[in-house]
């Protein structure tokens, strides 16, 4: 025997009818994370040896914004109560319930398998594995394993964003190889110190909502000397591509400049009271990695590398 | 009895713009990928040729 019964429009979204719009469910998408992802990839394709079909190549792209995305949808699903307690993140569709959350999980894990088997049949099943190992890193060893467990969290987790060169340069060549390591490792130093430096000045936000972020376990002078130390294992790094016949002469200088500069913002940040400088490093990481990948892709379009060799 | 209860549950105008909004973009989303494994086909084929 049934029952009928009728819901006023006021509590028509509690009872179950999702009123998210498109522009939520792209949001959900993560997309400023989405386009730095874009262009990582793209970086990796351009400096890898061969040739793709422009077709091929555009999927390729598509496959890794959209699993990054998707990973991202995934991560907002999961983090959806710690994500209402923090002033940056409480304005999300979840935490806002804009988004169904089973909708959000359902529409993330879609986009992931829809993403990497597309890149399978399309590309080459090397990239495809490695962006399934990307999406796998974010979503269950960052977001459900490490990130509420261990300060490490973003170092070790950091990993997802740093596979899209080497997936970029695995969808060109099918391969994984030296240089696409080095692009790996790049932005795997890359992440801790920007990560640290977002966390020193909202300390407040992760330490209630009881993330534990190297700030909020080991205080901001141990973060502070571990951001320092990553960005000058980062120096040899950033300037390898050259030695690894990826890079070219503008690169090596800009490359060098841009590490001392990142060096010169960590002792900033170390002999900083305040949170300006964080804020500052913050920035200027954005900025450092944008550019470093510039000049990669730069290079590329402008003609034969100009080397010392 | 509860178990069978069935709840009916009405949509406000500004959900139902909603709704629409998301299906059109599914439907372009769909049109969208099809044309693109169209065209990938085209080019595997050629490159296998």
């Amino acid at each position: 025997m049934s029952d009928l019964t009728m819901r006023p429009d006021a509590e028509a979204s509690a009872g179950g009818v999702a009123t998210g719009s498109v522009r939520d469910y792209f949001e959900l998408l993560k997309p400023r994370v989405m386009s730095l992802v874009v262009f990582s990839g793209f970086a990796g394709m351009i400096v890898a040896p061969g040739h793709l079909h422009p077709v091929l190549a555009l999927t390729a792209i598509l496959c890794i914004a959209v699993a990054a995305g998707a990973s991202g949808a995934i991560n907002m699903w999961y983090e959806r109560d710690i994500d209402a307690i923090m002033h940056r993140t409480s304005n999300r569709p979840l935490p806002e319930g804009r988004v169904d959350p089973d909708e959000a999980l359902s529409f993330g894990v879609v986009l992931t398998i829809g993403s990497i088997t597309l890149m399978g049949l399309a590309v080459n099943w090397v990239a495809a594995g490695l962006l399934a190992l990307a999406s796998f890193v974010y979503v269950f060893v960052y977001t459900i394993w490490l990130k509420r467990r261990t300060p490490q969290n973003i170092v070790i987790g950091g990993a997802s964003g740093a596979f899209p060169p080497m997936i970029g340069w695995a969808a060109v060549t099918g391969d994984v190889s030296v240089p696409s390591v080095l692009l790996f490792l790049l932005i795997f130093m890359w992440t801790p110190p920007h990560f640290w430096a977002l966390a020193l000045f909202r300390n407040e936000d992760y330490t209630r909502a009881g993330v534990p972020m190297l700030p909020v376990v080991a205080g901001e002078r141990e973060t502070k000397k571990q951001m320092l130390i990553y960005t000058l294992l980062l120096l040899p790094i950033a300037v390898s591509p050259y030695f690894a016949g990826i890079a070219g002469l503008p690169y090596l200088a800009g490359s060098a400049v841009l590490g001392v500069l990142f060096v010169v913002f960590a002792v900033q940040v170390c002999r900083d009271k305040t949170h300006r400088s964080a804020k500052q490093m913050f920035g200027f990481s954005i900025l450092y990695l944008f550019l470093l990948l510039s000049l990669l892709i730069g290079e590329q379009l402008s003609g034969p590398l100009v080397r010392f060799d | 009895m509860n178990a069978n209860r069935l709840t009916v549950t009405q949509m406000t105008d500004e959900q139902k713009r909603r709704q629409r909004g998301k299906n059109i973009a599914v439907m372009l989303a769909l049109l969208a990928l099809v044309a693109l494994l169209y065209v990938i086909t085209l080019v595997r084929i050629g490159a296998n040729a």
